[in-house]
């Protein structure tokens, strides 16, 4: 073989890639150039993949960082937490708890075998933290782990400062993470802030021993956990094992090769032995599982410390992030064929001068990849917005934690899925153009009715999402406002309501203080009235078991007390159906019960139950019932009103509660004078009222949070298909352009043209609102169920949405409706 | 019937104006046959379609009927048009989602006219025309001079005064062609003035006028 010959044989392979090289650069500029020329197409398809692209990375970012959590802890598979179940003997329901009894701690220390690492999680509270150094005090809520140094083996924190080994060794000592350690440290070095001294609650000393920077990856222990003391041997010693708090955790790593079942079934025959006879006596059992970190992230019921995810939720975002790319698939598919009769000029030449199939097609995808990619960076700005808007919904956090990678590859393989499901149909129809046609300026023939049938149905899938979403932002807001403005049974409006703070409520001096509160606020301001005494409806309620005997039965009830003053029924203007309101006592006295609690005793009437006692469980004291109140709402709308009873007594209320002057424009002044009767009495707190409507709007948070997700998801669904729906009319409007010419010419007006051309649109949309008007009804009745008191779902709310699509597709179609329409029969009826 | 005065047409292309019609005039009586002959590109179709209203001069003023038509609000002047002129294509235009029978039925409902009239008129031209067993058939289902008539037969569904043909047989054989042209001879025979646009001389033949066109003047002007 002579140099020349392989010199040669270089060259050629050279010149081929060189060729090729411009080949491709050739293929990229025309593509950038078509995509100019069609600008306004290109940027509604950035825009609807751009949408997608969005959707779905923030989806995929909620998913990954929830499913990540607690994975890069050291054999996670081997870490366990410990968690309670029990059962009555006539039931089949088994319940769940967190927290375990305390001696559990050192049963498995002691007793059991199998368990590499023991860490119980035992919370203690403060309510104040005093620097000694600077005698600076932090007045908030302290939460602190007591526990073992196996806390630290279990996970992996790194020690900016002291060491594993010395650092919980004695009770007196505290371990910060970096962040609480700033907070009293501001300035100062890790390494010195070793050997400070803090005091908590005024009273109790202990020693910083060591800084832990907190875990940097998504875990269920650093969002609650940020300060560790020894656990005390008090309660390493305990011994009841009546008691469960959630306050005490325990969690297990087990040893290698042993499985969860190994130390749990020790357990479980210690606590037979020790707890065996209550079980017997009592009729019910108890005992113990191991729950496996992996899943502890997604179990709600044990999630006590730290937030947990629900899969449902996940699958549900996962669902929507598919579908809005599959949306946005289908639209970009839809205006690249509308375009393509526009193309075929272009196509039918490139063909009749040799390129091949395969060239074709990739030009087509590689014209989909640039636009995706483009859409990719658009949607850069478009997470940036969402994640503003969206804050309320994103778990702290997820967009902090890196995982790039994954995310980079995420993002690669979702260009490609895109590139692919959007890209390969239009490719396909762009081979099967006729290149004899199109070269005798044929383009009319181009794309066969069953091509349009295809992007029709499409459409309609499209406008089915659309109006499934419409019909249901409308019945959820349909019943958010049925839940803010029904009778609740008492008045919430121009009420304000305050707590004073456990604080200084528990402050012996300032026992019942409120009581002059109340005189003083009715005396010096222009407050209508003012009562003492729980919320008629609240998060925190108080509940008892009643009896009422009459003759041989027994009735037994749980009935929700609130501890109230007389003025309580007037403030809330509640009615009394019969009897009286009660006098107020020292103790129980007299009983005002609701209209359910009636129902529940089994009385026949208001009237009846007048002068009735119900007993207390123990059957040691009973109580007549003196009036009756209607019904009023307790919990949110989500739970039938239950038996309820106001307490009237003389003390111990913590909440005061004032209905403001009738006339609005009074109500600053009004509140500037209560404040100043407030701060007189607690002048160490501050006069923190909320506004008693906005405090119930509040008790619906996740349903308004369901609401802006639908309301959002609507929009941009609506966005979508309505960009589909242009490149369909446009394409229609194209391939119809000859027939309009000569309907035009044959004298018809440009107003029953637009209509010929919008008519097959309402069409379409017409079907979609036939599909979809079950499937929301099936969806909203579901949501519905969630709620005791509902609306009926209205068969106008399928009309009304029905007619938003319509008015909305009529109103994208119109623009290109009315091009058409106007456009002179002469250029499309030439004949060259 | 038609009078043009000093009828210009043009395009500005790149500043300069690009003449399509150049200063014509003309005038056109009822009852002429009339063929406009000329090579491509001399204006014929921009002449015949500013006669039908279709297209407007940049200059110039055109009596229609004895009605100034520029002059008349655009309503007016659609009326005008609508209800006195029929229009015949040489790719024949009809719509081909629409049987023969609907074809020549939609200038009818363009007009308003009532089930009953529509069915008579659009009857009477199956008849004439010979096309009743086809009137179910869609446009593609038919041959090339089937097609044209079906086009001739819609326009004069309207019953116009004139009828304006735009190559009505280039896109035909010789024989259809010839076919057509008799059709034409024998609606003129009847009444109907003619205008039409052909490169043939033979088809021209069939007129008793025939006006030539160069670069967008008129060139001759003869009558037989």
């Amino acid at each position: 073989m002579n140099f020349e010959f392989v010199y040669t044989l270089y060259l050629y392979s050279l010149s081929k890639r060189l060729n090729k090289n411009y080949m491709f650069k050739n293929q990229l500029k025309i593509t950038f150039r078509h995509l100019w020329r069609q600008r306004i197409f290109t940027a509604l398809n950035i825009l609807g993949l751009a949408i997608g692209i969005s959707a779905c990375w923030i989806i995929y970012r909620i998913v990954d960082f929830e499913y990540q959590h607690d994975r890069l802890i050291p054999e996670q598979e081997r870490v366990f937490q410990l968690i309670s179940k029990d059962k009555n003997d006539d039931s089949e329901e088994i319940g769940g708890f967190a927290g375990v009894p305390k001696p559990v701690a050192q049963v498995l220390l002691n007793d059991v075998s199998g368990a590499e690492l023991v860490v119980p999680m035992f919370y203690k509270r403060y309510g104040s933290v005093q620097i000694a150094e600077t005698a600076a005090t932090i007045e908030k809520n302290i939460q602190q782990v007591t526990t073992l140094p196996d806390y630290f083996d279990m996970l992996p924190y790194h020690w900016l400062a002291g060491s594993r080994t010395t650092a919980l060794e004695r009770p007196d000592q505290v371990v910060l993470t970096d962040i609480r350690a700033r907070e009293y440290f501001p300035e100062m070095d890790y390494a010195d802030m070793i050997g400070k001294t803090l005091i908590y609650d005024d009273s109790l000393q202990r020693q910083v021993s060591g800084i832990v920077a907190s875990l940097d990856f998504p875990n269920s222990f650093s969002t609650h956990n940020f300060e560790f003391t020894r656990i005390r041997d008090r309660d390493l010693h305990d011994d009841n094992w009546g008691g469960m708090n959630s306050n005490d955790l325990i969690f297990i790593k087990s040893a290698k090769n042993t499985k969860p079942e190994q130390i749990t079934a020790q357990l479980n025959m210690i606590n037979e032995k020790f707890n065996g006879e209550q079980f017997k006596q009592y009729k019910y059992k108890s005992w113990f599982e191991l729950l496996p970190l992996k899943e502890k992230h997604f179990e709600s019921n044990y999630g006590v410390q730290t937030r947990t995810a629900s899969k449902n939720v996940l699958y549900g975002l996962m669902l929507i992030g598919g579908f809005l790319l599959i949306l946005a698939c289908i639209n970009y598919i839809n205006m690249s064929t509308a375009l393509l009769p526009q193309r075929a000029r272009e196509i039918g030449i490139r063909k009749s001068m040799g390129t091949s199939t395969l060239a074709l097609i990739r030009q087509f995808m590689l014209e989909t990849l640039l636009v995706a990619v483009l859409a990719c960076g658009f949607s850069i700005l478009l997470t940036s917005m969402a994640k503003r808007i969206f804050t309320d919904f994103l778990p702290a956090g997820t967009f902090d934690y890196g995982h790039w990678n994954q995310a980079g590859l995420f993002i690669l393989t979702l260009l490609l899925v895109i590139a692919l499901l959007s890209g390969l149909y239009p490719a396909y129809l762009s081979t099967r153009v006729r290149t004899v046609n199109i070269l005798k300026g044929q383009t009319s023939d181009l794309l066969g009715n069953s091509r349009i049938n295809l992007r029709k149905g499409l459409i309609v899938f499209q406008f089915m999402f659309a109006q499934v979403f419409i019909v249901c932002a409308i019945i959820i807001g349909q019943q958010l406002d049925f839940t803010l403005s029904k009778d609740l049974g008492f008045n919430k409006e121009a009420v304000v309501s305050v707590d004073v703070p456990d604080k200084i409520h528990s402050k012996s001096e300032n026992k019942d203080k409120i009581l002059v509160l109340k005189t003083e606020m009715l005396r010096n301001t222009d407050a209508a009235e003012v009562a003492l005494g729980n919320r008629p409806m609240d998060n925190s309620m108080w509940g008892n078991i009643f009896k009422y005997i009459k003759d041989t039965t027994e009735v037994q009830k749980q009935i929700n007390m609130k501890f109230v003053d007389p003025d309580f029924i007037n403030v809330y203007q509640m009615r009394l159906i019969a009897g009286r309101n009660a006098r107020p006592a020292d103790t129980i006295n007299e009983l005002v019960v609701n209209e359910a609690a009636i129902e529940a005793f089994g009385f026949p009437s208001a009237e009846a139950a007048l002068g009735q006692s119900l007993t207390s469980a123990n059957g040691s004291k009973s109580y007549p019932i003196v009036g009756v109140v209607q019904d009023f709402h307790q919990y949110g709308f989500q739970r039938a009103i239950p038996p309820g009873v106001l307490i009237t007594r003389e003390k111990g209320f913590q909440t005061i509660n004032i209905k403001l002057p009738e006339d609005r424009k009074k109500w600053s002044s009004t509140l500037v004078t209560l404040e100043k009767e407030w701060n007189k009495i607690y002048p160490e707190a501050t006069f923190d009222y909320k506004f008693y409507d906005e405090v119930i709007g509040t008790m619906y948070h996740s349903e308004q949070q369901s609401q802006t997700l639908v309301r959002a998801a609507t929009a941009i669904v609506i966005l979508i298909s309505c960009l589909g729906l242009f490149g369909l009319a446009t394409l229609t409007a194209y391939q119809r352009t000859k027939e309009i010419g000569i309907r035009k010419v044959l004298g018809a007006t440009v107003t029953g043209l637009v209509g010929l051309l919008s008519k097959d649109f309402v069409k379409l949309v017409l079907i979609a609102t036939i599909i979809a008007s079950p499937i929301a009804w099936w969806a909203m009745s579901k949501w519905l169920e969630d709620f005791a008191y509902r609306i009926d779902i209205q068969w106008w709310t399928f009309a009304a949405g029905g007619l938003a699509a319509i008015l909305i597709a009529l109103f994208t179609v119109s623009w290109q409706a009315i091009r058409a329409a106007m456009a002179n029969p002469v250029d499309s009826l030439r004949d060259e | 019937m038609i009078q043009l005065k000093n009828i210009f047409k043009w395009y500005n292309v790149g500043g300069a104006r690009n003449f399509v019609l150049k200063d014509i005039s003309l005038q056109i009586e009822a009852g002429e046959f009339v063929s406009i002959m000329g090579p491509s590109g001399s204006g014929k179709s921009t002449l015949l379609h500013i006669m039908g209203g279709l297209d407007d001069p940049e200059e110039g003023r055109y009596f229609f009927l004895e009605e100034d038509v520029y002059a008349l609000k655009s309503k007016k002047r659609n009326q005008l048009f609508q209800a006195n002129m029929g229009f015949v294509f040489q790719s024949y235009h009809l719509i081909d989602e629409l049987t023969v029978y609907e074809n020549i039925e939609t200038p009818l409902l363009y007009k308003g006219m009532s089930g009953s009239e529509r069915k008579a008129i659009v009857g009477d031209l199956l008849d004439r025309f010979g096309i009743v067993g086809k009137k179910d058939l869609f446009p593609n289902q038919l041959s090339g001079g089937q097609q044209q008539i079906v086009g001739i037969a819609r326009a004069l569904s309207v019953s116009p005064k004139l009828l304006l043909a735009d190559e009505p047989t280039g896109n035909l054989n010789s024989k259809q062609g010839e076919e057509i042209m008799e059709l034409f001879r024998q609606l003129n025979g009847e009444g109907t003035t003619i205008i039409q646009v052909t490169h043939s001389e033979k088809n021209a033949g069939y007129g008793k006028r025939i006006i030539h066109l160069l670069d967008g003047q008129l060139q001759k002007d003869e009558k037989s």
